[in-house]
């Protein structure tokens, strides 16, 4: 049953995250044992409003409606907000079908809820810290490589192609996904796309756009993550496992593959800054592999990435590192 | 489709992008992480049963 009062809050720190993330419970536990004024919004469940903004003076306070409670949210002392996973449910009142089933109805909507989120994040940014990506955290694989490029790091031949028959048949290449993987389920199973070696005699004469990349050799892979300015990086010895040998992520789980803390050099980590200065990130969790050259490519960065596992392997509680971060700015 | 090769065989023919193709399938109720024997590789630091606490005192 939904109370008829709302309760009002004055938090310093908003977080906004799905429910589903992991690491979503232990960063507000680490919050809550400092003692830190926060407030989090489930991207999962909540639903939001702008309950009331001036722009003559600038206050605004904000309705987060659940099954179970409202909260209005005076967002004025909001000092910092850590956007992890998710994207804002403004509030739409049902509607008929009839009604839903017009395009200029949902045109209507689409574009209310699009201002009101895009205002919201122009609103946050120009006043206080914002700690993670905006929206979907969608980011262009295309752009972040050619990007990459612009800073100087290394990143395999990189091409987009409908016809494979331009590419050289002596040399070995890589397809992966432009934006995101395909998973798909039948009755039996659930097929994910990962990335793979390019099997020409699979292809008709002409496809859809295609991302391919040239192999690379590499003796492992290394996984960083960044957050504000902290950096931890993992090794992964990925070549140890057959199935793993192109895509880390195809794990075999009676023989995990080795996982080891690493360093990476200092010329490397400038890189990584000046790259996320550019494609404004302030977190990101990037893939690199390390060659039988002794070179470091630039595979691709996911802004943002699981880094649990990471911060174990380092022996670091990362939920800890970014409650502490956050707590400081 | 029960396999990757009934996967690849039927989505082939779509002409879809190439990265389509690279497949990995899951029994749909081992959806959830499976049972390890380790979590970590046997010879990774991070895997605390190797570990062995110092019994002397180290000068």
């Amino acid at each position: 049953m939904k109370t008829t009062t709302s309760i009002t809050k004055q938090p310093e720190i908003l977080i906004i995250s799905s429910e589903e993330d992991s690491n979503y419970k232990s960063i507000t536990e680490w919050l809550a044992y400092y003692k830190a004024d926060f407030f989090c919004i489930n991207a999962y469940s909540d639903i939001l409003s702008i309950h009331s903004y001036d722009m003559q003076t600038q206050e605004m306070s904000l309705l987060i409606e659940n099954q179970n409670q409202e909260f209005i949210i005076d967002i004025n002392n909001v000092k910092t907000v850590f956007i992890r996973k998710g994207i804002l449910n403004f509030k739409v009142n049902p509607i008929s079908d009839a009604l839903l089933k017009q395009h200029a109805v949902l045109d209507y909507i689409y574009h209310y809820e699009k201002s009101l989120n895009e205002f919201l994040e122009y609103y946050f940014r120009s006043r206080c810290n914002v700690i993670g990506l905006w929206g979907a955290a969608f980011i262009n694989k295309l752009i972040v490589l050619e990007e990459a490029k612009k800073v100087d790091f290394k990143i395999p031949e990189t091409f987009l192609k409908t016809n494979l028959n331009t590419l050289k048949t002596n040399t070995s290449y890589i397809s992966k996904t432009v934006a995101i993987p395909l998973i798909t389920t039948s009755n039996h199973k659930k097929f994910m796309t990962y990335t793979g070696k390019l099997d020409f005699s699979l292809f008709p004469k002409r496809i859809m756009t295609s991302l391919i990349q040239k192999e690379i050799k590499k003796l492992f892979e290394i996984r960083v993550f960044v957050f504000l300015k902290k950096i931890y990086s993992m090794a992964i010895f990925s070549q140890m496992n057959k199935e793993s040998v192109v895509d880390y992520r195809v794990y075999n789980n009676d023989t995990p593959y080795l996982e080891e803390p690493y360093t990476i050099p200092n010329y490397l980590q400038k890189k990584i800054l000046k790259l996320m200065e550019v494609l404004k990130l302030n977190t990101g969790s990037f893939d690199f592999m390390y060659t039988e050259d002794g070179e470091y490519y630039f595979l691709e960065v996911n802004p943002v990435g699981q880094f649990g596992h990471l911060g174990r392997v380092c022996g670091v509680d990362l939920n800890k590192v970014i409650a502490q971060e956050i707590i400081s700015l | 489709m029960k396999n990757n090769h009934e996967y690849i065989t039927q989505l082939k023919k779509y002409g879809l992008p190439a990265d389509v193709l690279n497949v990995n399938s899951f029994p749909i109720k081992q959806n959830t992480t499976q049972k390890t024997n380790h979590l970590y590789s046997k010879i990774s630091r991070a895997n605390w049963n190797n570990f062995i606490m110092p019994f002397k005192k180290i000068i």
